[in-house]
């Protein structure tokens, strides 16, 4: 290596995460852990695939999918899908990125629920766990560190790095 | 006395009477030359008695939907045996817990005879104790609880910037009543900070108390969450009720940068460093960066740089409190997969905080 140059100090605060809140919304989440700000919910559906490195978004007249910085493209008309794995579920057609298989994996970690714990095994193969009384109702990726779950009616960030695996409230949306 | 009555005017006098035992008894009244003959009946009637004293009546005062059993008892004051054959209360919301009837008192005896008043609407309710002849006026003033401001318990009694701060409420005796109230929040700093909410999104959370508890719940959970933001300022919290209010002052003092993820990633022939974080002053102003290589081996001097004219214009648009993300790149020249790793610093004006050691996959 000859030079190293700071070419860039770009600042910003680009949302967290994103979740489709209990009105199947997509909200973007600001802020950092334990401090979430709930944005305004926005048009396009977006869902982060269970791998965890595939970034579903379901605009008007296209879908995309993006996955290690490369962005593909699929024209449609549809307004609703389902995603799982690399596979999108519209209305009139399925889309598959590849034909890897359907991966069981939430943000790329193994998360089950047992005995009032939650356990998250981590790509590495390590497992961390939490403290959980009640199953929760639902989970699905946010970001890639970053797991929505509804536990007891109530929405909640779970941060999925490894070590610093932590549950959090994830505050309503103020009326505005 | 003596007592001068103007033409037309009356005046109001007592006679009482108190029969040792039952039977017929007279007497005559005089007043100055007029006489007058009083009979009377004493009939062998019980006591009304609360803790072995006797009352002629009752007056109690009551929580609505509360219940209260008052500890009544029958006696014989007399020197021979008493028959009961009639024992019972007429009024609403009372009830009697009576021997069998009927029932001889032996001469000084007495019994438990508890009164249960299950407490409805605010208001006065009669009831009468009948226990053979005697007649015993009961009254219950029925009022609506009111519920005390709540003392603050903070899971943390030294909160700061960036946490999910569990907060309870609790009274100092059991409520007698149900009863709600209001928690709320007011923040004051340089800046207004949007993440200072309540799980239910707001700088207001209501919470109950159940009748016979101390302990407040938030939409059925014992205890609430706030957010402390992370912007530096005071925060009061008021739990307040009908009859008062409960406040507690917390101080968010500035801090150093709070860095909460940070990673550092080769690009191509780019190296790339992303600090996620919180500045509680909004006055980062440094940023030291050390490359190593894969052995550990400092590459080259500290690279620093002074943005802090870009955090200023940055803060200052900003909605989010002091949360911000930084992204640097480094190009480099030459053979970019010897660099293993980077410590960064970062600086604001309370202090420096360093990060541990970025390893560079």
């Amino acid at each position: 290596m000859k030079t190293l140059i700071l070419l860039l100090a770009a600042l910003d605060a680009p949302p967290l995460a994103f979740v489709l809140d209990q009105a199947g919304q997509l909200t973007p989440i600001y802020g950092v852990a334990g401090n979430f700000i709930p944005g305004r919910p926005g048009p396009s559906l977006l869902a982060y695939s269970n791998d965890g490195e595939i970034e579903w978004r379901l605009e008007p007249g296209r879908l995309t999918a993006t996955r290690a910085s490369r962005t593909y493209a699929f024209p449609t008309a549809a307004t609703r899908a389902n995603f799982r794995g690399s596979t999108a579920y519209l209305p009139n057609e399925t889309i598959r990125l590849d034909d890897e298989p359907e991966s069981q994996l939430l943000a790329g970690r193994a998360i089950t629920w047992s005995e009032g714990k939650l356990r998250i095994t981590q790509p590495g193969g390590s497992q961390e766990e939490l403290t959980l009384p009640y199953e929760p109702e639902r989970m699905s990726a946010a970001a890639a560190n970053w797991a929505y779950l509804i536990v007891n009616g109530r929405a909640h960030l779970l941060r999925l790095t490894p070590g610093r695996v932590e549950l959090f409230v994830l505050p309503q949306r103020s009326r505005e | 006395m003596p007592v001068t009555l103007s033409p037309n005017q009356s005046h109001e006098f007592t006679v009482r009477f108190s029969p040792g035992a039952e039977g017929s008894y007279s007497a005559t009244l005089t007043i100055n030359t007029t006489t007058a003959l009083i009979r009377a009946n004493a009939l062998p009637a019980p006591s009304i008695l609360i803790g072995g004293t006797p009352i002629p009546s009752m007056q109690v005062d009551v929580a609505a939907g509360q219940t209260l059993t008052i500890p009544l008892e029958i006696g014989n004051p007399y020197s021979v045996p008493l028959a009961i054959d009639e024992l019972s209360v007429v009024g609403s919301g009372f009830t009697l817990s009576a021997p069998t009837l009927p029932f001889t008192l032996a001469p000084g005896a007495a019994l438990p005879i508890p009164v249960t008043l299950t407490a409805g609407a605010e208001g006065e309710v009669p009831a009468v104790l009948t226990a053979g002849p005697r007649r015993f006026n009961i009254v219950a003033s029925i009022f609506r609880p009111q519920l005390s401001p709540p003392k603050i318990v903070p899971g943390d009694a030294a909160p700061h910037n960036g946490q999910q701060w569990k907060i309870r409420l609790q009274l100092a005796e059991p409520a007698l009543g149900p009863g709600t109230g209001t928690l709320r929040a007011t923040f004051t700093g340089t800046n207004e900070d949007p993440a200072i909410v309540f799980a239910n999104g707001a700088r207001e959370i209501k919470f109950d108390i159940a009748a016979g508890s101390r302990d407040a719940t938030f939409n059925g959970s014992s205890e609430t969450v706030l957010q402390t933001g992370t912007t530096a300022g005071t925060l009061r919290l008021d739990a307040i009720t009908e009859t008062g209010t409960t406040t507690e002052t917390y101080r968010f003092e500035p801090g150093p940068v709070v860095v909460d993820e940070a990673t550092a990633r080769r690009n191509g022939s780019t190296l790339e460093v992303d600090i996620l974080g919180f500045d509680n002053t909004r006055g980062a102003g440094s940023l030291n960066f050390r490359f190593f290589d894969r052995s550990g081996n400092a590459l080259g001097g500290v690279i620093t740089t002074t943005p802090a004219d870009q955090f200023k214009a940055f803060f200052e648009q900003s909605t989010l409190g002091g949360v911000f993300r930084l992204r640097a790149a480094f190009p480099v020249t030459g053979d970019a997969t010897i660099v293993g790793s980077v410590l960064v610093e970062i600086a604001n004006a309370v202090g420096r905080t360093g990060l541990q050691r970025l390893t560079i996959p």
